[in-house]
Protein backbone atom coordinates (compact mmCIF):
# COMPACT_ATOMS: atom_id res chain seq x y z
CA UNK A 1 0.00 0.00 0.00
CA UNK A 2 1.37 3.35 -0.98
CA UNK A 3 1.13 6.72 0.70
CA UNK A 4 1.49 7.88 4.25
CA UNK A 5 -2.16 8.43 5.13
CA UNK A 6 -2.82 4.88 6.33
CA UNK A 7 0.32 4.94 8.49
CA UNK A 8 -0.81 8.14 10.19
CA UNK A 9 -4.24 6.56 10.64
CA UNK A 10 -2.59 3.51 12.24
CA UNK A 11 -0.76 5.80 14.66
CA UNK A 12 -3.96 7.58 15.62
CA UNK A 13 -5.96 4.37 15.90
CA UNK A 14 -3.39 2.73 18.17
CA UNK A 15 -3.38 5.85 20.38
CA UNK A 16 -7.19 5.66 20.47
CA UNK A 17 -6.94 1.97 21.43
CA UNK A 18 -4.68 2.79 24.38
CA UNK A 19 -7.04 5.53 25.54
CA UNK A 20 -10.10 3.31 25.05
CA UNK A 21 -8.46 0.44 26.96
CA UNK A 22 -8.06 2.61 30.03
CA UNK A 23 -10.88 5.13 29.75
CA UNK A 24 -13.70 3.37 27.85
CA UNK A 25 -13.39 -0.23 29.08
CA UNK A 26 -14.20 -0.64 32.74
CA UNK A 27 -12.75 -3.16 35.19
CA UNK A 28 -13.42 -6.73 34.02
CA UNK A 29 -16.08 -8.74 35.81
CA UNK A 30 -15.11 -12.14 37.11
CA UNK A 31 -11.34 -11.58 37.29
CA UNK A 32 -9.36 -11.52 40.56
CA UNK A 33 -7.63 -8.33 39.40
CA UNK A 34 -10.31 -6.56 37.32
CA UNK A 35 -8.16 -3.71 35.97
CA UNK A 36 -5.39 -6.10 34.88
CA UNK A 37 -7.67 -7.73 32.32
CA UNK A 38 -7.18 -4.68 30.06
CA UNK A 39 -3.95 -6.30 28.89
CA UNK A 40 -6.06 -8.52 26.65
CA UNK A 41 -6.52 -5.60 24.24
CA UNK A 42 -2.85 -6.00 23.37
CA UNK A 43 -2.23 -9.65 24.20
CA UNK A 44 -5.03 -11.07 22.02
CA UNK A 45 -4.14 -9.15 18.80
CA UNK A 46 -0.48 -10.12 19.26
CA UNK A 47 -1.56 -13.77 19.44
CA UNK A 48 -3.77 -13.40 16.36
CA UNK A 49 -0.96 -11.92 14.31
CA UNK A 50 1.56 -14.50 15.48
CA UNK A 51 -0.89 -17.13 14.14
CA UNK A 52 -1.44 -15.18 10.93
CA UNK A 53 2.31 -14.98 10.38
CA UNK A 54 2.51 -18.75 10.50
CA UNK A 55 -0.09 -19.07 7.76
CA UNK A 56 1.42 -16.28 5.67
CA UNK A 57 4.86 -17.88 5.82
CA UNK A 58 3.41 -21.21 4.72
CA UNK A 59 1.61 -19.57 1.78
CA UNK A 60 4.68 -17.63 0.70
CA UNK A 61 6.79 -20.77 1.05
CA UNK A 62 4.46 -22.61 -1.34
CA UNK A 63 4.59 -19.66 -3.75
CA UNK A 64 8.40 -19.69 -3.62
CA UNK A 65 8.72 -23.41 -4.38
CA UNK A 66 6.21 -23.22 -7.25
CA UNK A 67 7.82 -20.11 -8.76
CA UNK A 68 11.31 -21.58 -8.35
CA UNK A 69 10.31 -24.60 -10.41
CA UNK A 70 8.56 -22.63 -13.14
CA UNK A 71 10.37 -19.29 -13.43
CA UNK A 72 13.71 -19.73 -11.71
CA UNK A 73 15.55 -18.23 -8.75
CA UNK A 74 15.58 -14.58 -9.89
CA UNK A 75 11.79 -14.35 -9.85
CA UNK A 76 11.24 -16.72 -6.92
CA UNK A 77 13.41 -14.88 -4.41
CA UNK A 78 10.76 -12.20 -3.85
CA UNK A 79 8.61 -14.95 -2.26
CA UNK A 80 11.55 -16.06 -0.11
CA UNK A 81 11.81 -12.48 1.12
CA UNK A 82 8.15 -12.52 2.14
CA UNK A 83 8.47 -15.90 3.84
CA UNK A 84 11.39 -14.61 5.85
CA UNK A 85 9.66 -11.38 6.88
CA UNK A 86 6.52 -13.30 7.91
CA UNK A 87 8.48 -15.58 10.17
CA UNK A 88 10.43 -12.67 11.68
CA UNK A 89 7.24 -10.82 12.52
CA UNK A 90 5.74 -14.05 13.79
CA UNK A 91 8.64 -14.42 16.19
CA UNK A 92 8.20 -10.84 17.39
CA UNK A 93 4.46 -11.15 17.95
CA UNK A 94 4.80 -14.59 19.56
CA UNK A 95 7.35 -13.11 21.97
CA UNK A 96 4.99 -10.24 22.79
CA UNK A 97 2.15 -12.70 23.28
CA UNK A 98 4.26 -14.80 25.66
CA UNK A 99 5.40 -11.81 27.73
CA UNK A 100 1.99 -10.14 27.93
CA UNK A 101 0.38 -13.49 28.69
CA UNK A 102 2.84 -14.07 31.54
CA UNK A 103 2.01 -10.68 33.03
CA UNK A 104 -1.71 -11.45 32.78
CA UNK A 105 -1.09 -14.87 34.33
CA UNK A 106 0.70 -13.29 37.30
CA UNK A 107 -2.09 -10.77 37.84
CA UNK A 108 -5.02 -13.15 37.46
CA UNK A 109 -3.72 -16.61 38.42
CA UNK A 110 -0.88 -15.79 40.82
CA UNK A 111 2.18 -16.98 38.85
CA UNK A 112 4.07 -15.76 35.76
CA UNK A 113 4.40 -19.32 34.47
CA UNK A 114 2.54 -22.46 35.42
CA UNK A 115 3.20 -24.78 32.43
CA UNK A 116 -0.43 -24.42 31.49
CA UNK A 117 -1.07 -26.10 28.08
CA UNK A 118 -1.76 -22.77 26.36
CA UNK A 119 1.34 -21.16 27.87
CA UNK A 120 3.49 -24.15 26.95
CA UNK A 121 2.12 -24.25 23.40
CA UNK A 122 2.93 -20.58 22.75
CA UNK A 123 6.44 -21.17 24.06
CA UNK A 124 6.89 -24.07 21.62
CA UNK A 125 5.56 -21.88 18.79
CA UNK A 126 8.10 -19.21 19.76
CA UNK A 127 10.87 -21.82 19.61
CA UNK A 128 9.67 -22.99 16.18
CA UNK A 129 9.89 -19.39 14.93
CA UNK A 130 13.33 -18.99 16.53
CA UNK A 131 14.59 -22.19 14.91
CA UNK A 132 13.60 -20.81 11.49
CA UNK A 133 15.74 -17.72 12.12
CA UNK A 134 18.65 -19.91 13.24
CA UNK A 135 18.26 -22.02 10.09
CA UNK A 136 18.44 -18.93 7.86
CA UNK A 137 21.49 -17.67 9.69
CA UNK A 138 23.27 -21.01 9.36
CA UNK A 139 23.06 -21.36 5.57
CA UNK A 140 25.17 -19.01 3.47
CA UNK A 141 24.13 -19.90 -0.07
CA UNK A 142 21.02 -17.78 -0.83
CA UNK A 143 19.19 -20.33 -2.97
CA UNK A 144 19.83 -23.24 -0.62
CA UNK A 145 18.79 -21.04 2.31
CA UNK A 146 15.59 -20.08 0.53
CA UNK A 147 14.70 -23.69 -0.35
CA UNK A 148 15.28 -24.97 3.19
CA UNK A 149 13.39 -22.01 4.68
CA UNK A 150 10.40 -22.54 2.40
CA UNK A 151 10.20 -26.24 3.28
CA UNK A 152 10.56 -25.42 6.97
CA UNK A 153 7.76 -22.85 6.82
CA UNK A 154 5.57 -25.41 5.05
CA UNK A 155 6.25 -28.22 7.50
CA UNK A 156 6.05 -25.96 10.58
CA UNK A 157 2.41 -25.16 9.87
CA UNK A 158 1.44 -28.69 10.96
CA UNK A 159 2.64 -28.49 14.58
CA UNK A 160 1.72 -24.80 14.60
CA UNK A 161 -1.88 -25.54 13.70
CA UNK A 162 -2.07 -28.28 16.30
CA UNK A 163 -0.58 -26.12 19.06
CA UNK A 164 -2.65 -23.03 18.31
CA UNK A 165 -6.07 -24.44 17.47
CA UNK A 166 -6.27 -28.08 18.58
CA UNK A 167 -4.35 -28.70 21.81
CA UNK A 168 -5.95 -25.91 23.90
CA UNK A 169 -9.37 -27.31 23.00
CA UNK A 170 -8.74 -30.92 23.92
CA UNK A 171 -7.13 -30.44 27.32
CA UNK A 172 -8.19 -28.32 30.27
CA UNK A 173 -6.42 -24.98 30.41
CA UNK A 174 -6.83 -21.86 32.53
CA UNK A 175 -6.87 -19.97 29.27
CA UNK A 176 -10.16 -21.60 28.24
CA UNK A 177 -12.03 -19.67 30.91
CA UNK A 178 -10.45 -16.42 29.73
CA UNK A 179 -11.51 -17.19 26.15
CA UNK A 180 -15.09 -17.79 27.19
CA UNK A 181 -15.15 -14.68 29.36
CA UNK A 182 -13.70 -12.24 26.85
CA UNK A 183 -14.13 -13.42 23.28
CA UNK A 184 -17.26 -15.41 24.09
CA UNK A 185 -18.85 -12.20 25.22
CA UNK A 186 -19.42 -13.14 28.83
CA UNK A 187 -17.65 -10.03 29.95
CA UNK A 188 -19.24 -6.62 29.99
CA UNK A 189 -17.92 -3.11 30.18
CA UNK A 190 -17.26 -2.57 26.47
CA UNK A 191 -14.47 -5.15 26.20
CA UNK A 192 -15.67 -6.56 22.89
CA UNK A 193 -16.07 -3.07 21.40
CA UNK A 194 -12.56 -2.00 22.35
CA UNK A 195 -11.04 -5.29 21.17
CA UNK A 196 -12.75 -5.50 17.76
CA UNK A 197 -13.37 -1.84 16.86
CA UNK A 198 -10.17 -0.32 18.23
CA UNK A 199 -7.42 -2.86 18.90
CA UNK A 200 -7.92 -5.15 15.90
CA UNK A 201 -7.84 -2.43 13.17
CA UNK A 202 -4.89 -0.74 14.89
CA UNK A 203 -2.91 -3.97 14.92
CA UNK A 204 -3.85 -4.73 11.30
CA UNK A 205 -2.33 -1.37 10.33
CA UNK A 206 0.72 -1.93 12.55
CA UNK A 207 1.42 -5.42 11.22
CA UNK A 208 1.02 -4.29 7.61
CA UNK A 209 3.34 -1.34 8.14
CA UNK A 210 6.01 -3.41 9.90
CA UNK A 211 5.80 -6.03 7.14
CA UNK A 212 6.20 -3.38 4.47
CA UNK A 213 9.13 -1.67 6.26
CA UNK A 214 11.05 -4.91 6.65
CA UNK A 215 10.31 -5.91 3.05
CA UNK A 216 11.55 -2.59 1.70
CA UNK A 217 14.66 -2.68 3.87
CA UNK A 218 15.60 -6.20 2.80
CA UNK A 219 14.91 -5.43 -0.88
CA UNK A 220 17.31 -2.47 -0.69
CA UNK A 221 19.98 -4.63 1.00
CA UNK A 222 19.69 -7.26 -1.74
CA UNK A 223 19.90 -4.57 -4.45
CA UNK A 224 23.00 -3.18 -2.72
CA UNK A 225 24.67 -6.61 -2.75
CA UNK A 226 23.83 -7.11 -6.42
CA UNK A 227 25.50 -3.85 -7.55
CA UNK B 1 -10.81 8.34 36.29
CA UNK B 2 -7.81 10.63 36.91
CA UNK B 3 -5.72 7.67 38.07
CA UNK B 4 -6.61 5.74 34.92
CA UNK B 5 -5.70 8.71 32.73
CA UNK B 6 -2.29 8.87 34.38
CA UNK B 7 -1.80 5.11 33.90
CA UNK B 8 -2.89 5.37 30.24
CA UNK B 9 -0.30 8.10 29.66
CA UNK B 10 2.58 5.62 30.06
CA UNK B 11 1.78 3.27 27.16
CA UNK B 12 0.58 6.25 25.14
CA UNK B 13 3.95 7.98 25.42
CA UNK B 14 5.73 4.72 24.59
CA UNK B 15 3.54 4.31 21.51
CA UNK B 16 4.20 7.90 20.35
CA UNK B 17 7.93 7.17 20.56
CA UNK B 18 7.59 3.88 18.63
CA UNK B 19 5.37 5.55 16.02
CA UNK B 20 7.76 8.46 15.44
CA UNK B 21 10.67 6.01 15.12
CA UNK B 22 8.81 3.89 12.56
CA UNK B 23 7.91 7.03 10.61
CA UNK B 24 11.56 8.13 10.56
CA UNK B 25 12.63 4.68 9.28
CA UNK B 26 9.88 4.84 6.66
CA UNK B 27 11.01 8.23 5.36
CA UNK B 28 14.66 7.13 5.33
CA UNK B 29 13.77 4.06 3.27
CA UNK B 30 11.79 6.27 0.85
CA UNK B 31 14.86 8.49 0.34
CA UNK B 32 17.11 5.48 -0.25
CA UNK B 33 14.62 4.00 -2.72
CA UNK B 34 14.50 7.33 -4.58
CA UNK B 35 18.32 7.36 -4.84
CA UNK B 36 18.23 3.74 -6.07
CA UNK B 37 15.67 4.63 -8.74
CA UNK B 38 17.81 7.59 -9.92
CA UNK B 39 20.80 5.24 -10.29
CA UNK B 40 18.67 2.93 -12.44
CA UNK B 41 17.55 5.88 -14.59
CA UNK B 42 21.17 6.93 -15.13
Amino acid sequence: MRGIWWKLLTGLWMAATILAAYLKAGPAEGFPFPDGARIIFFHVPCAWFASLSYLLACGYGIAFLRTLGRQGWEIAQRWDLRTSVSMELGFLFAALTTVSGSIFSRLEWGAYWSWDPRQTSILVILLIFAAYLVLRGAVTDPETRARLSAVYALVAVVPGTFLIWVLPRIVYTLHGDANRAVIGGNIGNNYRTVLYAFALPAFIGLFTWMFQLRLRQEALVRRFHET
Amino acid sequence: MNNMAAVAAVPLIVWVGVFVFMLMVDRKLSRLEAVDREKDDL
